[in-house]
């Protein structure tokens, strides 16, 4: 996998560099602003971009903006949007536009290094990966406006969050500590509570649920 | 300044005056009437006598008319004296020879009289030594010189030739020197009174310059030389009638004494600035301005408080004093006010009411540092914020991750036994929970939304975030909401919010932001208990002071059971 760092802070860069070349992932370049970012994504062509929100020249949501037209311009390439805070709607700008794989993640994440990183081969490979808090706050909202999450069992509620965040029923299933089976079934549950039509494809149910989610509480 | 609004002061003039104005207009009524009885001396033509006495008449009238509507000016009792000079150089047609020994010797006195009319204009009263000196040889030159004129025999020729040639050069330099002196103070003046100078000083220099040298210009003109008497006569006349209009033109309008303006201000109601009208009403001169002393600051200043300059050279500065402490001062024009007197009895009058409005003054200037100070201390306390916010974020935050990074890799690393692994990994978790609480305590100080794209994105990450149904309708232009704005809109909706769920028990939550002309509205309500009040102390009151200070307006309902609605208003200057 070749990979292509937007980070300001240079001892998170360093840091990231290390932690993906010791997994055998090929950083390409390592930059420290979006305008710098996406001149490179021109050039190299990665498979997969990390990149930071907040950089020079203005700190604000330049990184994010730059994801954003990367994921648009770029179908080949898949981003992954790192910071030190989430919010929902930066989640429902990314989610938005491209097939490609995407991810939206807390900084923080990094240090979980083999869960970090199969979320990165999980976004490569078209998946998604959504920062468990936002996940809360898009189930909180979607309860909060009633509708048919409120309908859903704690346990069923559990494999929705866990799906939301982009995980297999493999990997569900290992996390709750029941067969792939059970898990199964709870997600039918959810699509039939959802209205949703059962589709084949994992990443596409993932994101299915998600713009779900995001408008149940928008109504 | 405006001056229909307040109503106009009686002019009161004190009774011995009006006494002896009426005694002058009397004793000159009787001179006049006493020369047309006497008639003209034999080969002098009979139109003279009239003549010279309606011009004595002109000048005692013009006099006496400027001493009546301006008391406290000395120009009345100046055009008398030169209705004396006038009735002095007429007597000699009498026919009479120690009447005309008097009008030899007062002959051009009249031109005298006029350059000092002239510089004393309008108050009456020389100021600085030129002009006095200027008069003076004007006196010198058409009185002392004029002695030998007459007192020589006739047949003394080049005696006689001298002193007239002396006396012509002499007269030359008084008028070139008050023609200068004019000039002066014309490119000076105030532009008000400019208008009311400028043709009063060409009138009165034309006719000192014409009335000597017309006798032996006129007639080269082709003027016969009872024309020649005739023109001289007629701009001789002019004189007082032009000092007459100048006096009662302009700025120089009624005025009154100084007694009668306490109770005029108090009929006026004392509005502001109401103590300088009354004095350049009554000392008649409309650039006085009136400034008030502010001990704090060790400095004059204006109305409204800012600092003066120190008055130009030719202004004058009476100082006003209560009980010997001083509280303001009288800036006024010393060409337009004569009696310095009267400007210190009058500052002694209004005193009192100076003292007041310096008080107004000093007041509304401190007011306005204590706003600016407050502007200051809510953006002090944002970049405080800010500061700590963007440290943590590139500090602390960074190295948390690193942290834990480093203790998850030596869980993984080679070597590694399954305790110290296990050990490693829970270290690594530990860390990762240090981290979210101290990502709660930034998003506190400061949340990212806010930084990154400004108060609706950040409203709405508060919301999303909230146990109980919320609704944000925002109209904000954020590119556009100045910082100091848009922070203090947050923390309004942030601690509104936390109240609503923590204090009042709401069970749903609106939360509107409204921008139109220059003012943001923020508006808050739940459905919850009721009752919060603004207390001393608490989050509510800090908002309150934060909001008064940027200039906005916080105004909270909250009845027990009626639920709470918050509702601010913020400038934001667009």
């Amino acid at each position: 996998m070749r990979v292509v760092i937007a980070e300001d802070e240079l001892l998170l860069r360093e840091g990231l560099i290390h932690l993906l070349e010791a997994d055998g992932i090929e950083v390409l370049a390592a930059v420290g602003t979006a305008a710098e970012l996406e001149a490179e994504v021109a050039r190299l062509a990665p498979d997969l971009v990390i990149t930071d929100i907040r950089m020079p020249p203005t700190h604000t949501d330049e990184g994010l903006q730059a994801a954003v037209r990367i994921r648009r311009a770029h179908p080949g390439t898949a981003v992954v949007v790192l910071s030190q805070h989430v919010q929902r709607r930066y989640a429902g700008e990314l989610l938005g536009p491209g097939e490609g794989g995407v991810g939206y993640l807390l900084k923080q994440r990094i240090a979980d290094v083999r869960t970090f990183t199969a979320d990165l081969r999980r976004v490569r490979a078209g998946g998604t990966a959504l920062d468990p808090e936002v996940v809360a706050v898009l189930l909180t909202r979607a309860a909060k406006a009633g509708g048919p999450a409120r309908a859903l069992t704690p346990r069923q509620l559990e494999v929705l969050g866990l799906m939301a965040e982009g995980r297999s029923n493999a990997h569900i299933a290992a996390r709750l500590g029941t067969s792939e089976k059970a898990v199964v079934q709870h997600t039918s549950k959810i699509y039939d509570a959802f209205g949703l039509p059962v589709d084949a494809d994992d990443h596409r149910r993932v994101l299915a649920v998600i713009r779900f989610l995001s408008e149940a509480a928008a109504q | 300044m405006r001056r229909e609004a307040a109503p106009r002061p009686a002019p009161a003039r004190p009774a011995p005056l009006r006494a002896v104005l009426l005694l002058i207009a009397l004793f000159a009524l009787v001179l006049g009437v006493v020369q047309l009885v006497v008639g003209a001396a034999p080969g002098v033509p009979e139109w003279v006598i009239p003549v010279f006495t309606l011009l004595f008449w002109t000048w005692a009238v013009a006099g006496l008319a400027a001493w009546w509507r301006r008391p406290t000016s000395f120009l009345g009792a100046l055009l008398l004296l030169g209705s004396l000079a006038m009735f002095a150089a007429g007597v000699g047609n009498l026919g009479h020879p120690v009447l005309e020994a008097i009008a030899a010797m007062f002959a051009t006195t009249l031109l005298a009289v006029t350059v000092h009319l002239l510089l004393a204009f309008p108050s009456g009263r020389l100021r600085g030594r030129v002009p006095v000196v200027t008069v003076v040889l004007g006196y010198v030159n058409s009185i002392v010189l004029q002695a030998p004129l007459f007192l020589l025999p006739p047949d003394e020729e080049t005696l006689l030739g001298v002193v007239s040639t002396m006396q012509s050069l002499l007269g030359l330099v008084v008028v070139v020197a008050a023609a200068v002196l004019l000039v002066g103070r014309l490119r000076t003046a105030d532009p008000r009174n400019r208008r009311v100078l400028l043709p009063l000083d060409l009138y009165g220099i034309l006719a000192v310059l014409l009335i000597p040298v017309s006798g032996s210009l006129l007639p080269l003109l082709g003027a016969d030389p009872v024309g020649v008497v005739a023109a001289q006569l007629a701009i001789t006349g002019g004189i007082p009638i032009a000092f007459l209009i100048g006096v009662l033109a302009g700025g120089f309008s009624p005025t009154v004494e100084a007694d009668a303006l306490s109770s005029w201000l108090g009929v006026a109601g004392s509005p502001r600035s109401a103590v300088e009208q009354a004095l350049a009403r009554s000392l008649g001169d409309d650039s006085l301005r009136v400034s008030y002393w502010s001990e704090a600051q060790g400095v004059f200043v204006d109305a409204s408080g800012a600092e003066l300059e120190e008055a130009p050279g030719a202004r004058l500065r009476e100082e006003v004093r209560v009980e010997s402490r001083l509280v303001g001062a009288i800036d006024y024009d010393g060409r337009m006010v004569a009696d310095t007197e009267a400007v210190r009895r009058a500052g002694r009058v209004l005193a009192l009411a100076l003292d007041r409005e310096r008080l107004t003054a000093e007041l509304s200037a401190s007011n306005a540092e204590l706003g600016l100070s407050r502007v200051r201390l809510v953006e002090a306390a944002d970049r405080e914020r800010s500061r700590i916010a963007r440290d943590l974020h590139d500090g602390l935050q960074v190295q948390l991750v690193l942290l834990a990074l480093e203790a998850q890799q030596l869980a993984h690393a080679d070597g590694t036994t399954a305790a110290t692994a296990a050990a490693a990994t829970g270290l690594r978790r530990r860390i990762d929970e240090a981290a979210a609480d101290l990502r709660h305590l930034v998003h506190e100080v400061l949340p990212s939304g806010l930084i990154e794209r400004g108060l609706t994105a950040a409203a709405e990450d508060l919301i999303d975030r909230l146990d109980i149904p919320a609704t944000l309708d925002s109209d904000v232009d954020d590119a556009a909401l100045p910082a100091a704005t848009a922070r203090t809109a947050y923390l309004i909706v942030a601690e509104s919010l936390s109240n609503a769920v923590k204090h009042a028990g709401a069970r749903s939550v609106a939360v509107r932001l409204r921008q139109r002309s220059g003012v943001l509205e923020i508006t808050v309500g739940d459905n919850g208990a009721g009752g919060a009040r603004i207390a001393e102390g608490g989050g509510l009151k800090g908002l309150a002071d934060r909001v008064d200070a940027l200039g906005g307006s916080f105004e909270l309902t909250s009845a027990p059971g009626a639920g709470t609605r918050l509702r601010a208003e913020l400038p934001c200057g667009s």
